[in-house]
């Protein structure tokens, strides 16, 4: 599998605060990696750090093989929802995912997009007469219309009613099988472990732990994943108590 | 040119030409009512020193160029910071800095489109409030004498040089409000400049040209200093 992303020992601090300390990762072609971190973590400004929004004070993050610098030819391959998403509000869907498109210069259907988020019918209406969720969505397709091979998702289902995050669960899930990478994240436990393939628990600045859909609440991800390197025991324990173990993780506690 | 368009799409273009229509109609009504006060005051009392520069069409043009540098400074100042400003002070900054295109290229494009708005605008405002005087002095006959030969040239001149003014003055209060992350700071360094500067532009009504090229070297070069600072710090900017 094709390494999307790789980041090495990244660091970024603000002022005296080490933000993001020896951070390193990697995200491969098709996976979705959940970054799981409480509030705080430093989550987002790994995620600014990988569209050059945040420097990179050390280390070094790779995107398809290139390294993110002042160079702004990679963004192209990068769709990204950062914080809650902003939009130009007096122009439509079609307008503004039009004009997305021209900047990214690359062609796509609209309508597919459109009609992919449940937005085909709203898509001569004004933005600013959206709802918080109707703006998600609108969000997530800006996002992937213009076929991003990596994905990077900051808290995307926020705002979101049960039935529209099924729904994003099941367009993510899509969108990975198609080779998209997907970089999630939240400080919601169930979210993550509802749709990440892997899971890096970020604290104190890096990545502490990672796992894999062993840990799946859902019985067929389990089975369908490569779980040999736990005993059946270990794994029925952790399903259960999952979110126990990973809270601990985060306090820094070993288990 | 694409990403002009682009650029374009994001303001309502339409509200701020509605704001220099209504610019345009304040500018003639003063302008209109500049040739009367000549008529009152000279009728009434003989010629005054104040109205001296009411006398001939040199001192018209310096204060009608006067008004509109002030309006369409104001004007440029607001409508930068709503293009500059407001998008790399804003949300929207999230979104603007993770398109391919270079930070420079993109503040470049905003810059020129602030600029040739508001000299294009400025120029064809200020030249038809002249014209539209012209033809109402000629109307009401009130006209005061035309003593200069080249009257057309220096109108045309003056109110290109008037329109570079404008635009420079809304770049560098833009730098200065992006500085504070305020478009109101913006607006508001816009109208203490317009406050010092515009009376430059009367001192000497029969140099007008020559007043308004020194002053527009200056503020050019001032604006191009202040251009490459903002160019550096958004370049570097974090979001």
């Amino acid at each position: 599998m094709q390494t999307i992303v790789d980041v090495n020992s990244v660091e970024k601090s603000y002022g005296f605060t080490q933000v993001i300390n020896h951070c390193s990762f990697q995200i491969y072609e098709g996976e979705i990696y959940g970054l799981l971190g409480i509030n705080g973590a430093g989550k987002t400004t790994l995620m600014k750090m990988m569209i050059g929004l945040q420097q990179i004070d050390r280390g070094s993050i790779y995107i398809l093989g290139k390294e993110v610098s002042s160079n702004t030819e990679y963004l192209s391959n990068i769709g990204s929802v950062i914080e809650n998403p902003t939009f130009y509000e007096h122009l439509n869907a079609r307008e503004l995912l039009s004009m997305h498109l021209s900047y990214m210069r690359k062609k796509a259907d609209i309508s597919e997009v459109l009609h992919l988020v449940g937005l085909e019918k709203a898509d001569k209406k004004r933005i600013s007469e959206y709802s918080l969720g109707m703006k998600q969505r609108l969000g997530l397709a800006r996002a992937i219309v213009h076929h991003p091979k990596l994905l990077i998702l900051d808290e995307p289902l926020n705002g979101l009613d049960p039935i529209a995050i099924a729904e994003m669960r099941g367009l993510m899930r899509t969108l990975a099988n198609e080779g998209m990478s997907i970089l999630l994240s939240s400080h919601i436990i169930e979210e993550i472990r509802h749709t990440a393939d892997r899971i890096g628990i970020l604290s104190d600045g890096h990545i502490i732990q990672e796992l894999s859909r062993c840990f799946s609440s859902s019985d067929t991800d389990r089975k369908q994943s490569d779980c040999e390197f736990v005993t059946e025991d270990e794994q029925k324990l952790l399903v259960e108590n999952f979110e126990d173990y990973v809270i601990g993780l985060m306090r820094g506690e070993r288990i | 040119m694409n990403l002009c368009r682009l650029e374009l799409m994001k303001i309502r273009l339409s509200t701020y030409l509605w704001a220099i229509l209504g610019v345009f109609a304040s500018l003639l009504a003063i302008g209109i009512m500049f040739l009367f006060i000549f008529q009152m005051e000279a009728g009434e009392n003989g010629t005054s020193a104040e109205a001296e520069l009411f006398a001939n069409w040199n001192g018209l043009l310096a204060l009608t160029t006067a008004l509109a540098f002030s309006c369409f400074s104001i004007m440029s100042a607001v409508i930068a910071s709503k293009v500059i400003i407001s998008e790399y002070c804003g949300r929207n900054a999230v979104v603007l800095l993770s398109y391919p295109v270079s930070r420079k290229t993109m503040l470049g494009i905003k810059c020129l489109i602030v600029s040739g708005i508001t000299t294009v605008f400025a120029f064809i405002s200020n030249t038809l409030v002249i014209g539209i005087m012209y033809i109402s002095a000629h109307i009401f006959e009130i006209m005061p004498q035309m003593n200069t030969e080249h009257f057309l040239s220096t109108v045309l001149i003056s109110s290109f040089l008037m329109g570079i003014l404008s635009s420079a003055v809304g770049i560098i209060s833009t730098a200065l409000g992006w500085k504070k992350r305020s478009a109101v700071t913006a607006i508001v360094c816009s109208l203490i400049m317009v406050c010092i500067f515009a009376n430059c532009i009367t001192v000497s009504p029969g140099n007008i040209v020559w007043v308004m090229l020194a002053m527009g070297v200056i503020f050019v070069m001032a604006a191009n200093i202040v251009y490459r600072i903002l160019t550096n710090g958004i370049e570097k900017m974090e979001v």
